[in-house]
């Protein structure tokens, strides 16, 4: 019963107390430069009446999604128009001169920005790194994720400094047909996306750390 | 446990395996006399820079490769290929950033060339890609947790490989060059042949097969068992699949069978090319994918088309031992990046304090065996 407590103990401690060198090792760990803090860029007040981007990464699955969006919007709205941006060959997006042209087409007609798809380790990270640089240009965005890879933008993006704003849908990574996507996305998951765009910012969205 | 450190071996790794340092083995506490004896394996400051890695651009200095690699149990032998390793993943060519966290579960695929292959006994002759030699195990193990731990990926938590990699961190062999009648990788690679150097890529699979009787064991019969055995999962699978990289491992039976017949290494994978094919059909994915070329004047499409969108997509590498196994290791989602390997000032010292003379492992095919004991 004493041996078991201490080695609980032990394993408390050394869970809350964790420190390096109390351990008398070196960290394998590394620094890294990319901690700083960036605010989200404003929400908009109202899809109707503006212009939204769609950003794809070349994923399958985003231009069927893109589709049926717009397609839902401009039943929606009378008064609303549509913009396309992005790559068609999967993970171009992590190339330096891609984002700048991305940061340039959102410094363009757009006034707020859907990317699309987070369906895979590598493409959603260039997913975030491409919609930080919308946000870079002062335009609010949402990546749309397949449910199972919402730890992964969010690990990547804070990295890059903001929190950026995502909404999981159920359609699953690779699934391209039309109607299937169709039937997944329901209106209410519309609804949601569109409120990632205008709900205002929070405080925490809000704050930059230096 | 041992010096400098007040916790148990068991307490140690417990907290770095709850941390997520680890590759799920226990690993060597990474104690400051450890690191500094590491160090003693490059003359570069222990603050300099080799590069930055993963989404945070983790900065990579000497003295965080020295500490991934003593905890990988790596000697100071091995630092110099540790260096060279790390600038390797640190070169945009080599796509470590996408690779290292695709769903696609790629492997880190190491192979050495040149004389630090007798140097530190790495292996190129029989299990050449087995656990076993201390090189080969420790050196791909510690350039995936120096990757790890500065890239700061775990399953799940931005390494998002669907099933994982059997291979991660352990594709490690030498060339056998002495049983090669092809000029070696580095050489390939633009190195000079008495260079030592480690070259890098991805490959997602590993597939072994046979050649086997007449007509198999000849020039023609080793060709058409690398095209038989080369599926659509290992290139080719889509377009995008077509532009990717693929290594065939030779063994030097096979190799030699090629020699033989006077064929250099262009020219085999000019063949690869020029035969190799998946069927058009594959290829047909309604709007989503750009159709291969069709000329005007067909009259229907082809049936089958080019698995590979070049030569230039092949890499032919020769290792392993007696025998007629060859491996086919592809797609990479990187060409090969190679790096040569620079020593500090006193390695020969090193080699003389830290050389462990295996008593088992006798080579099976000629060739240097400095790993042995007299």
């Amino acid at each position: 019963m004493t041996a078991k407590y201490i080695t609980f103990a032990r394993k408390f401690i050394y869970a809350y107390r964790w420190n390096w060198v109390d351990m008398g090792l070196l960290d394998p760990t590394t620094e890294s430069e990319m901690g700083e803090r960036k605010p989200l860029a404003p929400r908009i007040d109202m899809l109707e009446g503006n212009c939204i981007g769609f950003l794809r990464n070349g994923k399958l699955p985003a231009p069927p999604i893109f589709d049926t969006i717009q397609s839902r919007l401009e039943d929606k709205y009378s008064d609303i128009s549509f913009v396309h941006g992005g790559v068609d060959e999967l993970n171009r997006l992590k190339d330096d001169e891609v984002l700048n042209e991305i940061e340039e087409w959102a410094r363009g007609e757009p006034d707020a920005v859907i990317s699309a798809y987070g369906d895979c380790g590598s493409c959603t990270k260039f997913q975030s790194w491409a919609t930080n640089r919308v946000e870079d240009a002062g335009i609010p965005t949402v990546g749309l994720l397949d449910e199972g890879f919402v730890m992964d933008w969010e690990r990547n993006a804070i990295e890059w400094g903001r929190p950026l704003r995502y909404k999981s849908t159920p359609v699953r990574c690779e699934i391209t047909d039309r109607e299937r996507i169709e039937n997944l996305l329901s209106d209410d998951l519309i609804v949601e996306v569109e409120d990632e765009l205008t709900r205002p910012l929070t405080d925490e969205e809000r704050v930059r750390h230096d | 446990m041992s010096e400098q450190s007040p916790q148990s071996l068991e307490e140690v790794n417990d907290t770095l395996y709850r941390k997520g340092r680890t590759d799920g083995l226990p690993v060597v506490p990474p104690t400051e006399r450890r690191v500094d004896e590491m160090l003693r394996g490059t003359d570069l400051p222990r603050d300099h820079e080799l590069g930055r890695l993963g989404n945070r651009k983790g900065i990579l200095t000497v003295e965080k490769l020295a500490i991934n690699g003593v905890m990988a149990g790596c000697k100071p032998i091995h630092m110099p290929v540790l260096v060279a390793g790390a600038k390797a993943y640190a070169d945009p060519e080599s796509n470590s950033i996408q690779f290292a966290v695709s769903t696609g579960s790629w492997a880190y695929f190491t192979l050495m060339n040149g004389p630090i292959r007798e140097e530190i006994d790495v292996r190129t002759d029989t299990a050449a890609f087995d656990p076993g030699f201390r090189a080969n195990r420790t050196i791909g193990r510690a350039l995936g947790l120096m990757y790890q731990n500065t890239a700061d990926i775990y399953p799940g938590g931005k390494k998002m490989a669907v099933q994982g990699s059997p291979f991660r961190y352990s594709l490690v062999a030498g060339e056998n060059e002495e049983n090669s009648p092809f000029e070696p990788l580095h050489v390939t690679q633009g190195f000079d042949e008495e260079d030592s150097t480690i070259t890098i890529c991805s490959p997602q699979s590993f597939a072994q097969h046979y050649t086997m009787g007449t007509p198999d064991v000849t020039a023609q019969g080793v060709l058409k068992q690398l095209l038989d055995n080369t599926g659509p999962a290992l290139i080719g699978l889509d377009l995008e699949s077509r532009r990717r990289q693929i290594i065939y491992a030779l063994a030097p039976y096979n190799a030699q069978e090629l020699g033989d017949a006077g064929l250099t290494k262009d020219e085999i994978k000019e063949y690869l090319y020029e035969n190799g094919s998946v069927q058009y059909s594959r290829h047909l994915d309604e709007d989503t994918q750009v159709e291969y070329e069709v000329k005007a004047d067909d009259k229907v499409p082809p049936y089958r088309i080019p698995q590979f969108e070049s030569p230039d997509c092949i890499s032919i590498i020769v290792t392993g031992g007696a025998g007629r196994v060859n491996a086919i290791m592809g797609q990479s989602l990187s060409k090969p990046v190679t790096k040569k390997i620079e020593f500090p000032d006193n390695w020969d010292e090193l080699l003389n304090e830290y050389t462990v003379k295996r008593e088992w492992g006798e080579r099976t095919t000629p060739g240097p065996d400095s790993g042995r004991a007299e």
